[in-house]
């Protein structure tokens, strides 16, 4: 039959079903017809009219027969029965409570959680962004191994030279987000996050303004007040909304400005975060790669594959002094420089890409247990209704409506499974499993869709058939003979069906311990976090940030003098016993930027080289931060304008670079810093970390900023190869934050009322946050092992309790000749235990060879610790024996004469 | 639900083809074609007469009959069933397999006597 006529088919079934009192009402009228015009024919033969209307039913041969036939024929029966068979089926289900809350509990726990995980997977990870052809848009990104730089960003000669060269990508933008705007028109100076773009990145992006216009070209042109867009959220936020936006003016960083449009709500290129956006223009005279700033966005040219845009990349990487003769070739070859492109998303979620991978892995994992347990527990069943089933086919049911039957008391139980399983997918995305926006992106737009609810329902209703079939399929193994009767569960017959049973069983202990274990690794390390010493004092400190303005600060000496003098004021205020400020503050995020390569020489002679993290700070931050000075001394006045200035080294950089050595007074010299080259070692203090704990202790070097020149001094230059126009003041006062907030401003405000104060925070808040994303990752895996271990448990019991009850003659005739009941219980027992081990050791197996994907996310632990393996494997054998316990008592008390008698 | 096998389920694709056969002479309602089936044959196909009514049903389903209520001689509503294309079809393959069996049985009837 072809798929057409099957369908035409199909509908007139459902027009028959729909409409069949009329059908029937039809078919009574043409039956009528019939016996009518046999009778009258009768009659007309010469019969009495009572004769010719028996003999004319007789003829007919059973008028509710033919009448229920030809229904029948038109396949209303399938229709009528599957109503019939719902009705039947729930009243089964209700008469077989331990095994529908079995499947509902492990559909409901099981479905709602790796549906709400999942639609946070999806979310962020697969579902397109919302540009248009988005999965055209492609990032750009440059690595050099083998230079001191660590960023994937381009460089400006990097970008230029793919603009002007690269076919395979039709378009590329160059974007460069700047934290430290402010702005400054109105009381209270806003502190936004601003980016230059080439106006081409709207174009790439297919933007649409959502008032005013784009960015363009020709706005580089523009001398004084040149246009900028700004974020749909700043245009709500500071304007209301209002229509005329565009042409009003902005002061930025004490520059005017005019505001061109506004951006789109949702608009999130380069990141979220970005309220003002400013036209740039990207020109290059060499390659530069050690000065990389820029994000670069392209699209693909029609038909081509990324993996074509990627071979053209190659040649041209290769190629690059072509156009760019002054980088050294032996540089060119020492720095690995490759270019990588990959598409946008992919971009956007590379930081979050071990969480999302083991969260799919995780849902993989569940739904594999949740069905196994669907499985267990439905064929199972199924052995158990043999002997019913076996009955029904004598008394004449055929193959199909017992399958039938199957199916729908499958269906249903399963659907109830997955209407459960709704609610809490929902709950679970709506409390976003702890996570915040800033930690993942696109978290926000992740939602339980109606496609993702249906799916769910389709999911459900799959499993259901599925196992339907299935259990039809064992239950149903007996044809119609009566001798069939006999071959039920409690024969031998049963005992390869039992090892399948327990097969699935093991594989699901297996699972589940896997899971707890990757769990308890998890926990372990986020305990481990919580014990480390962040290497700072975080009680009683609080701190602010601030961004000066180019304009006004543009040389070393005034920005330095700014700074000096917020600190004086903040020892002004009335509580605050210390004051300090650096560049970067501990256990948050590190500027990328600001990692030099640095080498010192030990007394050996023996030279060693290492990547750094950089930081400017005053003299007395060591002390507000509680930062012990372990060797040498903290900065003292002198030490910057002396003629080799002194710096400070963390515990563990100073071990790096001088080994064994007394690293005091030895010499450092930076790489990148030309006019100044070579510091000095004035003392070591201890270790800080960044915000990512598990990537180890940060490797930090301290330069001073000291009052040390003198007002007035013609010195221009730094002796630092930093600029301190952001800085971070702290300080310790018992004071509450509430109170210090308005103290900061002030202070701030009282040096120069228009620099922008922000990131207010208690340093107790820093020191917490930094184990956030650790404790987030323990959450969920804790969430999914404990409902793994939940679904483990019922499907264990169940395969022991079923087993245990199937096998009630054996007891009972053990019994009868002598065997105790401990000794009954005792076995079942250790068949579940037994179970259970094979289950262990290959939960084993499977962490091991799975624990790569948990050691980038576990700090300071290894995947394969071995307390934990036993651990957890305690944890799984108590469930599993609290769940084999209550089956191993009853099988001992089976009483023997009744189990004897119901045979 | 399963029935015990009778003469009429064995006699169904015969039946099939009678009602096709008989139809495509003329469209009739379903008592006309019990008695025309029983006229042509020389009453030698006395099944039940009812037993017409499934069959048409699943003739009607596969679409090689098609079906109207129209107004007879005495002025009664009735079910007239017609022919379609396909059925003719139907008809003319059943017809030659029909022949192409009965010649078999001819000759291996033939053969043993």
């Amino acid at each position: 039959m072809t798929g057409r006529a099957g369908l035409q088919r199909w509908l007139r079934h459902a027009r028959e079903f729909v409409f069949r009192q009329r059908v029937n009402n039809e078919m009574d009228e043409e039956i009528q017809f019939h016996l009518d015009q046999e009778a009258s024919f009768n009659v007309q033969r010469g019969m009495s009219p009572a004769e010719a209307h028996r003999a004319a039913m007789q003829a007919f041969g059973g008028v509710q027969r033919y009448r229920e036939e030809t229904r029948d024929a038109r396949g209303f029966v399938s229709l009528d029965s599957l109503i019939r068979d719902t009705r039947l089926g729930f009243r089964r289900l209700r008469r077989a409570p331990a095994y529908s809350l079995g499947v509902i509990v492990t559909l409901a726990v099981g479905l709602g959680i790796a549906t709400g995980i999942g639609a946070l997977v999806y979310g962020v990870m697969l579902r397109p962004l919302p540009y248009t052809d988005a999965d055209r848009l492609v990032r750009i990104s440059i690595h050099t191994p083998g230079l001191a730089v660590t960023t994937s960003e381009n460089s400006a000669g990097t970008f230029v030279y793919f603009s002007e060269r690269a076919h395979t990508v039709a378009l590329l933008g160059a974007s460069m987000e700047n934290e430290g705007i402010a702005i400054t028109d109105g009381t209270i100076p806003e502190r936004v996050t601003g980016a230059l773009l080439t106006p081409n990145v709207f174009q790439i992006l297919q933007t649409k303004p959502a008032a005013g216009r784009l960015l363009r070209e020709d706005d580089l042109n523009a001398r004084f007040d040149g246009p900028v867009m700004i974020s749909y959220a700043l245009w709500q936020r500071r304007y209301g909304g209002a229509p005329d936006i565009a042409g009003k003016r902005i002061e930025l960083n004490r520059n005017l400005r005019t505001i061109a449009g506004v951006l789109p709500a949702g608009f999130a290129y380069p990141s979220r975060s970005v309220a003002i956006y400013y036209p740039d223009r990207v020109e290059a005279s060499k390659a530069g790669l050690s000065n990389r700033y820029l994000t670069v966005v392209g699209r693909l040219a029609p038909g081509v594959s990324i993996a074509q845009a990627q071979a053209e990349l190659n040649g041209l990487v290769a190629n690059i002094r072509d156009r760019f003769p002054e980088l050294p070739a032996d540089i060119h070859v020492t720095s690995g420089l490759s270019a990588h492109v990959e598409t946008l998303r992919d971009g956007m979620i590379a930081q979050v890409r071990p969480e999302l991978q083991l969260l799919a892995l995780m849902i993989g994992a569940l739904l594999l247990i949740a069905v196994a347990n669907v499985a267990t527990l439905s064929l199972l069943r199924a052995q158990r209704l043999r002997t019913e089933v076996a009955i029904s086919r004598v008394l004449g049911a055929n193959r199909r409506t017992l399958t039938q039957r199957f199916v729908v008391e499958g269906i249903v139980v399963s659907l109830a499974g997955g209407a459960l399983a709704l609610p809490i997918a929902v709950f679970s995305v709506a409390s976003k499993f702890g996570l915040s926006d800033a930690q993942v992106p696109r978290l926000n737009e992740v939602t339980i869709t109606p496609g993702i609810a249906i799916t769910l329902l389709g999911v459900s209703i799959a499993i259901g058939t599925t196992f339907g079939v299935l259990s039809a399929a064992r239950a149903g193994s007996v044809n119609g003979n009566p001798a069939s009767l006999r071959l039920d569960t409690r024969t031998a017959r049963g005992r390869g069906w039992r090892r399948a049973q327990e097969g699935i069983v093991t594989v699901q202990i297996a699972l589940a311990l896997s899971l707890l274990l990757s769990a308890g690794l998890m926990a372990s390390s986020f305990a481990r976090l919580r014990q480390v010493d962040i290497g700072f004092d975080s009680a009683n400190g609080a701190k602010f940030t601030t961004q000066l303005p180019f304009l006004g600060y543009s040389t070393f000496q005034r920005t330095a003098a700014f700074d000096l003098s917020v600190i004086d004021a903040l020892r002004a205020v009335p509580g605050v016993t210390s004051v300090g400020a650096a560049m970067q503050m501990p256990s948050t995020p590190q500027d990328l930027y600001s990692r030099p390569r640095v080498e010192g020489t030990d007394s050996q002679g023996q030279t060693r080289q290492t990547l750094i993290t950089a930081n400017v700070v005053t003299q007395d931050f060591f002390k507000v931060m509680g930062i012990p000075v372990k060797a040498g001394r903290a900065f003292e006045r002198g030490d910057l304008i002396a003629i080799t200035p002194g710096v400070v080294l963390g515990a563990t950089l100073a071990r790096e670079l001088f080994g064994a050595d007394n690293p005091i007074g030895r010499e450092v010299r930076i790489e990148s810093s030309r006019r100044y080259p070579t510091y000095r070692v004035v003392g070591v203090v201890g270790d800080v970390y960044s915000d990512r704990l598990t990537e180890g202790v940060l490797r930090v070097l301290y330069f001073p900023l000291l009052g040390d020149l003198p007002p007035g001094s013609t010195e221009t230059e730094s002796r630092i190869p930093f600029m301190p126009g952001g800085m971070n003041f702290i300080v310790n006062s018992s004071r509450a934050l509430s109170e210090l907030t308005p103290e900061f401003r002030r202070a701030v405000a009282s040096i120069d009322s228009r620099v922008p104060v922000w990131s207010i925070r208690s340093l107790d808040a820093i020191a917490a946050d930094a184990s956030a994303r650790a404790r987030l990752s323990m959450l969920l895996l804790g969430v999914v092992a404990f409902a793994t271990l939940l679904l483990g448990s019922i499907g264990l019991y169940s395969v022991i309790a079923y087993a245990a009850a199937g096998r009630s003659r054996e007891f009972a005739v053990r019994l009868a000749i002598g065997a105790t009941p401990r000794a009954i219980a005792r076995q079942v027992f250790r068949e579940g235990v037994r179970v259970t081990a094979i289950g262990i050791v290959g939960g084993f197996l499977l962490s091991y060879a799975s624990a790569g994907v948990l050691r980038d996310l576990v700090f300071e632990i290894s995947a394969t610790e071995p307390l934990m393996y036993l651990g957890t494997a305690g944890v799984v054998l108590a469930c599993t024996m609290i769940a084999t316990f209550s089956p191993a008592r009853r099988a001992g008390n089976t009483d023997p004469a009744r189990a004897l008698h119901g045979e | 639900m399963a029935r015990p096998e009778s003469n009429e389920q064995v006699l169904q694709g015969t039946l099939d083809l009678l009602i096709l056969k008989t139809l495509s002479l003329t469209p009739m309602h379903g008592w006309g074609l019990t008695h025309r089936i029983q006229e042509l044959s020389n009453d030698a196909f006395r099944v039940g007469q009812g037993s017409i009514y499934p069959a048409l049903v699943r003739l009607e389903q596969r679409d090689l009959v098609r079906t109207e209520w129209k107004i007879t001689d005495n002025g009664r509503r009735a079910k007239f069933y017609s022919v379609t294309a396909a059925g003719r079809r139907a008809m003319i393959d059943e017809l030659a397999s029909w022949k192409r069996f009965v010649g078999a049985m001819d000759l291996v009837l033939g053969a043993t006597s």
